[in-house]
């Protein structure tokens, strides 16, 4: 048989594999969710993290069948994607570049934390996967290679989950549980992909690791460290993150990876992928030398270095377009970084998150650029506005108002610039507002209406209103955002767009 | 009239009044190095006791991620003490970089130094 006719017959086989493990183990895990969920939202003592909990284990328990099959229908559809699909996205477009609210930076930490853990136990079983994926792709593209990524597999059931109806607290509270029981999940479906994939003479010299004992990648022989460069460079990190940087000296990079890679994988990089070496640590120089990128700052960028080592190895295109979430979230920590030495920012923790997601991944996903720059333009915004600091009283009242606008079980803005109106006109107003007159008072009451009737006038699926009321009320709610932006302190071109998008929206 | 400091031979900054705006006019290129040594006359700059800021960068050539970092910082120090700061005739690369990194939506910026005194007045 032709080897391309041998390795669609092989993509066949495995796609009815991946959608039988799945029907056979997910509905199960599911259940167990639910019960892991049952049992955990009692013994919670935040209250916000209780009823995320509760809810969550009320929404999934009567649909563990509807989310399996929504679930597995994307992973079959993910898998059979062309390789690279939706990660196209056009490099000069940084529109994803907006705002997210306090629980969707939360959730992002959440996602991080569990796609981690998964990694810590699945990495060397499932890098193993990738490299017999890219083997069989290598007539011509036929599968995504990194479709069944654990950062991936948990994006998608978050995604399965949001359109299901779970909110963003829910799915917080669904990813802290599934950290639980994904990685076994996860381990046994790699393990059977491989074990079919090697049986069918793809890389079968691929030890496929035995699930309970995960070699250390040193042991592969010289031809799969080509193919597990990943795994190789990732050795290489605690060497990395521990030299300090003034201990760094021209050319320490390509010592390193020549230490990490013996003489015949060496051999194997490309004499582009040897110079790039060489550039990258150039790059990276320059920005550890500066002074005026805090310490800590510099120290997230160093244990970038790997991640972006692999990413300039295996995606040089993206990672040379200047305008690619790579570059911009390289700058943007160096803005931040700037920021912080000068007055430290606060929520360091999340610009930590940020990396650590990028280093879990290897910098495979460009995902996780966007998804990092967009959390990172979050902060840098709050930092340089103000809306990220204040004193004990303005965060009470910033959680005060979160808390009634959540009890209130608002649809979300259907669109980023009216969730851009949300977030930085109507909550910061509602917060001096809180602040000012207390929780309690006449005046909060009122500003909780006035954000109750915008939400109505921007989205009023939900509201039988006839012609005439409908323009009463936009007209009403005009009338409030604009005593909203008399005082915002934002440019006022951006106000002056937001007045034309709400007036759009309200059909002015 | 203006106090022109010349700090390299790359870059220039000067602090002018016009009436109640204090403009400051950076003009070379603003990377890593020269950050280091403007910050100190920046913030004292901001210490003028005016409550209307203008960075005039219309001379600026270049500006790299830590030149951004200042002028982001400038900001926040303005606007923390309850004054108002805007960038002025921003073109070329740090047009770009500030747009690309959507900096614009977060520093208000102005042609002209009569737009920005004219804007941040009312």
């Amino acid at each position: 048989m032709p080897p391309a006719e041998r390795n669609k017959a092989i993509q066949s086989a495995l796609v009815v594999r991946l959608r039988d493990e799945l029907a056979a183990d997910l509905p199960e895990m599911l259940r167990q969710l639910d019960l892991l969920l049952l049992d955990s939202w009692p013994g919670l003592t935040d209250e916000a993290h209780r009823s995320a909990a509760r809810n969550a284990q009320r929404w999934l328990h009567g649909q563990v069948e509807t989310l399996a099959g929504a679930l597995i229908e994307r992973l079959v559809r993910a898998l059979q994607a062309k390789p690279g699909a939706g990660q196209e996205v056009d490099a000069k477009d940084l529109s994803f570049l907006t705002l997210m609210d306090e629980r969707g930076l939360d959730l992002s930490a959440t996602r991080i934390n569990t796609v981690n853990q998964i990694l810590s136990r699945c990495r060397l079983v499932y890098g193993e996967l990738e490299a017999r994926l890219d083997a069989l792709n290598g007539d011509g593209p036929l599968l995504d290679t990194r479709s069944l990524a654990p950062g991936r597999v948990i994006d998608e059931f978050r995604t399965a989950a949001q359109d299901m109806g779970a909110s963003t607290d829910m799915q917080a509270a669904l990813l802290k549980a599934l950290s639980r029981l994904a990685p076994d999940l996860l381990l046994h479906l790699y393990y059977q992909l491989n074990s079919q994939l090697a049986g069918a003479g793809l890389l079968p010299e691929l030890e496929v690791t035995n699930v309970h004992s995960l070699a250390s990648a040193h042991q592969l022989t010289p031809g799969q460290v080509a193919r597990s460069l990943e795994v190789m460079l990732r050795d290489m990190q605690p060497a990395l993150e521990s030299l300090p940087g003034q201990d760094w000296h021209p050319g320490q990079l390509r010592q390193l990876v020549q230490k990490h890679f013996n003489a015949d994988a060496y051999a194997c990089l490309s004499a582009r992928q040897k110079s790039a070496i060489s550039e990258l640590e150039s790059s990276f120089r320059r920005m550890l030398d500066t002074p005026e990128i805090s310490l800590r700052f510099r120290a997230q960028l160093k244990r970038l270095l790997l991640p972006l080592l692999t990413l300039r190895l295996t995606q040089p295109g993206l990672f040379e377009n200047p305008h690619s979430p790579v570059r911009a979230l390289m700058q943007q920590l160096a803005v931040l970084g700037t920021l912080d030495e000068f007055d430290p920012i606060e929520d360091f923790y999340r610009i930590v998150a940020v990396v650590d997601r990028i280093v879990s991944e290897n910098g495979q996903e460009q995902e996780g650029f966007r998804a990092g720059s967009q959390a990172l333009y979050t902060l840098l915004h709050g930092t340089a506005t103000g809306t990220r600091r204040g004193s004990p009283a303005t965060v009470k009242a910033r959680e005060a108002v979160l808390k009634d606008l959540k009890i209130l079980h608002l649809r979300p803005p259907p669109t980023p610039p009216l969730q851009r109106i949300v977030d930085a006109l109507m909550i910061p107003w509602m917060i001096k507002i809180y602040e000012s007159f207390g929780e309690e008072s006449k005046a909060s009451i009122s500003a909780l209406v006035s954000a109750h009737l915008f939400f109505d006038a921007i989205d009023s699926t939900g509201v039988s209103l006839s012609e005439q009321e409908r323009r009463e009320l936009g007209e009403e709610v005009l009338e409030d955002v604009e005593s909203w932006i008399s005082q915002s302190e934002l440019p006022r071109p951006e106000l002056d767009e937001m007045r034309r998008e709400l007036r759009r929206s309200l059909g002015f | 009239m203006g106090i022109r400091r010349h700090t390299s031979e790359f870059m220039g900054i000067s602090i002018d009044e016009r009436g109640s705006l204090q403009v400051v006019t950076i003009d070379g290129e603003l990377d890593s190095l020269e950050v280091q040594n403007i910050r100190g006359q920046l913030e004292d700059a901001l210490q003028a006791g005016s409550s209307l800021y203008a960075v005039d960068v219309s001379e600026l050539s270049m500006v790299d991620s830590s030149g951004i970092g200042l002028l982001v910082y400038l900001y926040k120090r303005a606007t923390a003490n309850g004054n108002r700061l805007a960038l002025v005739g921003l073109q070329g690369q740090p047009a770009d970089m500030i747009s690309f990194l959507k900096i614009d939506q977060i520093v208000p910026i102005y042609e002209s130094v009569d737009a920005a005194q004219s804007a941040l007045s009312n």
